[in-house]
């Protein structure tokens, strides 16, 4: 992905302005991988993350995943101060390492199907809770939550869902990763267009503090 | 020995919150949504009460809301991953106890298991 705003985009993002969404969103991720280790006990190692506007043209930025590669998928939409969705995706080897970690399951029995899916939908929520709400509390807004879905969909899928034609999106992602297990993901936060004009009104706000 | 209900829609947290309650000897009942959390107030009378925010169905705000208006006293410690602190303000006016973020360290949640049933029995 590149790192700066795409050209295809008919929005800019200024180096403040962007600066200032890389470091929310830092913050943010650094609250969700504390979550994660009180839950899992080991170390997460976190990529700064990299803020972009992008089209729908644009989702084979997110390497490595292949376009249609099945992904373990937990996304929840947000509103209020602004809108839009965020997704916390896996490889499904890691998405089955972690439910293990966590469950202590072994079993990929059909009867533990839902028990493993809900575990990792409400991982899903603590993170993206986690990333979100610190989001929301320094910029002084309130926020409200969908209940966190699981899916297992492709990247092509979930870039999909967050686009409307061939709109412009904001885009912030970030990876992470719990070497000792083996396990990688990356947290993604879509804001929708009106939305993000909406953020950078609040960011501005709080610069010019 | 006090009743506890503990409501959330994930059976991951009610496993990890059960398990930490389970070790205080009192009884714990559980209900995965706010309806069902409600079905049981009324009929087995809970002294306290662990809560969830974001559920299908009838949510923890709308369970708070409920009870408020109902004139509750029953003690409500609520548990959820969203850590806002315009959440916490409205849950705490709407009458909650505690609040607490998940994942629940088990320190924090005796503790306001503790406060919150001494709280219960002044109030009863």
């Amino acid at each position: 992905m590149t790192s700066a705003a795409h050209s295809s985009s008919t929005r800019q993002l200024n180096v403040l302005q962007k600066d200032a969404i890389t470091e929310l969103m830092n913050i943010g991720v650094g609250h969700a991988a504390s979550t994660l280790h009180t839950l899992i006990g080991h170390k997460i190692e976190l990529v700064v993350p990299e803020v972009s506007l992008i089209t729908l043209d644009d989702y084979h930025q997110l390497q490595p995943y292949e376009a249609d590669e099945l992904l373990s998928t937990i996304w929840m939409g947000f509103r209020g101060g602004f809108e839009g969705n965020t997704s916390l995706i896996f490889p499904t080897d890691s998405a089955n390492t972690l439910i293990t970690a966590l469950t202590g399951e072994m079993d990929d029995s059909p009867e533990l199907d839902e028990l493993r899916a809900g575990t990792l939908a409400e991982v899903g929520n603590i993170l993206l809770n986690g990333v979100m709400g610190s989001i929301a509390n320094m910029l002084n807004a309130a926020l409200s939550y969908t209940v966190p879905e699981y899916m297992e969909c492709s990247l092509l899928n979930i870039f999909r869902k967050n686009h409307t034609g061939n709109d412009t999106i904001m885009l912030a992602r970030t990876t992470f990763a719990i070497n000792e297990l083996k396990v990688e993901g990356n947290i993604l936060l879509f804001f929708k267009v009106a939305s993000f004009e909406q953020l950078l009104i609040s960011i501005d706000r709080e610069l010019a503090i | 020995m006090a009743r506890i209900l503990v409501t959330d829609d994930s059976t991951f947290i009610r496993r990890r919150t059960c398990t930490i309650l389970n070790r205080t000897g009192h009884e714990i009942i559980e209900a995965t949504n706010g309806n069902h959390c409600l079905e049981i107030m009324q009929q087995d009378k809970p002294d306290l009460l662990f809560l969830d925010l974001v559920m299908p169905g009838l949510d923890g705000f709308g369970v708070l809301k409920t009870l408020q208006d109902a004139g509750n006293t029953i003690p409500v410690i609520v548990l959820t991953a969203d850590i806002q602190d315009a959440v916490r303000d409205e849950c705490m006016q709407l009458g909650a106890h505690t609040f607490l973020n998940k994942p629940p360290a088990e320190a924090a949640v005796l503790a306001a298991l503790t406060d919150a049933l001494a709280e219960g029995e002044r109030k009863a």
